[in-house]
């Protein structure tokens, strides 16, 4: 008995659009949601691989967009006070995702990756972001501010709190930036620039530091490199003690050292002081050169 | 551009030629041998510049101990004191410098870094928060005649083995990162093997060093650290 024919041909149909949709159907998948939070709401995000971009909005939501395949869920927990975000992966190690995410201008973040890009722009908030393989880039920030990449660079702007920046492999820039800070790489330059600050310590091993900023009245700045040189503006006014310490490069100042400045100075050091001596500036560089400059010196700025 | 007088490679440029200048530094931190001491006691008798320069050297020193002071995390003296007592040597015959035979304040300093890098993280704190006379104001028995003591060797054997411990246990980690990641870790590590390399030969050249002393055990402190954090990604990865 032969079988109807329109039966055959219906199933071969749904097989050939199977075969044919399928694959696109899994690519298309996405995420496009929605979720009402507090405006001060704790969001947590990690994505293992790919990018996660969050921008302040002036809505007391979080939209999540991702670009997920029917292989990846991207889950969301909870609401109001706390929201987190992840990947879990149906088959394994996750695929890259691409995250776009809207939160609340006063939202508190924490992103985590391991071979993700992370761009953070508007957030008025604490901010604390840490990835393997990649960029962490901040625009905005207040209150604890942690940042850490170790194979990528890592650059903050007009950020304010305590900000604390970590890089293994690349470079660190912290451009308009006020508060505590600290900065610490192995194989990178450290550029700061615009800083307002009572405590700043940035420290690397291979690469230069640069610290374009306030010298306040018994603040307390430190910098070092192994072998790179560091850049220090003092301002005219400045009150300062500085205390540089060099072993095999040298100590200049690209400017005159006011009258009556006294120089102590020793195998390896200069130590002198600029008005009541209040502020302390530490520089050590064991091959690298210290540089005193005037403020608009220091930092080579990148051209807008 | 203006040098600054004390630059290593312009050692001795101070714009005087007053050849004394230049010790004034060494003078005021009690380094100078007695009779060079001595001698220019007569000179700062004699010198008005040289002591008005004495006098802005004492002032800067002055606010430099100033500096802020945080107390240690840990009690850094009772592990100290024990690493002293196990390399105590005998010297066979009495050391002809006073420097040999007592615990100088940058060697006090190293042996307090050595301790700080196994308690995990107050060895910069040492550094550059705590200034060499207030580790020399403390406990009397560091006056230890007729002791002998290398603490700047036992900061290097200390670290070494704490470095070796995080180094396995980073081994043991690294099937959990990409290849690329280790092997930028590595030459991360690698780049800190070679300051600490830099700074342990100036120290060998130049042991009284209180700033090389100090140098070498932040250094090695940083590559501790680099270490931990190393193997906390490949815990979090596991």
């Amino acid at each position: 008995m032969r079988r109807p024919r329109h039966v055959l041909r219906s199933r071969s149909s749904l097989a050939a659009l199977f075969v044919l949709f399928a694959p696109t159907a899994a690519c298309a998948q996405g995420t496009d949601t929605t979720i009402t939070v507090q405006p001060t709401a704790r969001i947590q995000i990690q994505n293992f691989a790919g990018s996660v971009t969050v921008r302040a909005w002036d809505r007391n939501a979080v939209r999540v967009i991702a670009s997920n395949t029917r292989r990846e869920d991207v889950v969301i927990r909870g609401r109001d006070a706390a929201l987190s975000i992840t990947t879990v992966s149906r088959t394994g190690v996750p695929a890259p995702l691409a995250y776009e995410i809207s939160v609340p201008a006063k939202a508190a973040l924490d992103i985590s990756g391991t071979y993700t890009d992370i761009t953070i722009e508007g957030v008025q908030a604490s901010v604390t972001a840490s990835t393997v393989q990649g960029d962490v880039r901040l625009r905005g920030g207040d209150g604890v501010v942690s940042l850490k990449s170790v194979q990528g660079s890592v650059t903050v702007q007009n950020a304010m709190g305590r900000i604390e920046v970590n890089g293994v492999n690349k470079g660190l820039s912290l451009r308009n930036v006020s508060g505590d800070i600290a900065a610490e790489t192995v194989n990178g330059s450290i550029v700061l620039d615009g800083v307002e600050s009572s405590d700043v310590e940035a420290v690397t091993v291979n690469g230069r530091v640069t610290y374009e900023g306030t010298i306040r009245d018994r603040g307390r700045y430190r910098f070092g490199s192994h072998n790179g040189s560091i850049v220090i503006s003092i301002p005219e006014r400045a009150n300062a003690t500085i205390a540089a310490v060099s072993y095999q490069g040298a100590f200049s100042s690209r400017f005159a050292l006011p009258a009556g400045v006294a120089v102590a100075s020793g195998r390896h050091r200069a130590n002198f002081a600029f008005g009541d001596g209040s502020a302390r500036v530490e520089a050590e560089s064991f091959q690298g050169d210290i540089i005193l400059a005037r403020p608009g010196d220091a930092v080579a700025r990148p051209k807008e | 551009m203006t040098d600054i007088p004390g630059a290593p490679r312009t050692a001795g440029m101070t714009g005087s030629s007053d050849p004394w200048t230049d010790r004034l530094s060494e003078y005021v931190d009690g380094d100078l041998d007695a009779p060079t001491r001595a001698a220019l006691d007569a000179h700062l008798a004699t010198c008005a510049d040289c002591r008005a320069t004495r006098d802005a050297i004492e002032r800067v020193l002055a606010r430099a101990r100033h500096a802020p002071y945080r107390e240690p995390t840990a009690d850094l003296w009772t592990p100290i004191e024990a690493a002293i007592e196990r390399t105590r040597v005998t010297p066979i015959e009495a050391p002809r410098r006073q420097r040999l035979i007592t615990l100088s304040v940058s060697r006090l300093v190293a042996a307090a870094a050595a301790v700080a890098i196994l308690a995990g993280g107050t060895a910069w704190m040492i550094a550059s928060n705590r200034t060499p006379r207030t580790l020399a104001a403390t406990p009397d028995s560091v006056q230890a005649p007729n002791v002998m003591v290398t603490p700047a060797a036992l900061a290097v054997a200390s670290y070494r083995d704490a470095a070796a411990d995080l180094e396995r246990l980073l081994e043991a980690g690294r099937s959990t990162l990409r290849p690329e990641t280790m092997r930028v870790i590595e030459e991360n590590l690698r780049t800190i093997d070679l300051a600490i390399a830099q700074a342990d030969s100036a120290l060998r050249r130049d042991p009284g060093s209180e700033y090389l002393n100090q140098y070498l055990a932040t250094t090695m402190q940083r590559k501790l650290k680099l270490l931990r954090r190393a193997i906390d990604i490949t815990a979090a990865r596991s």
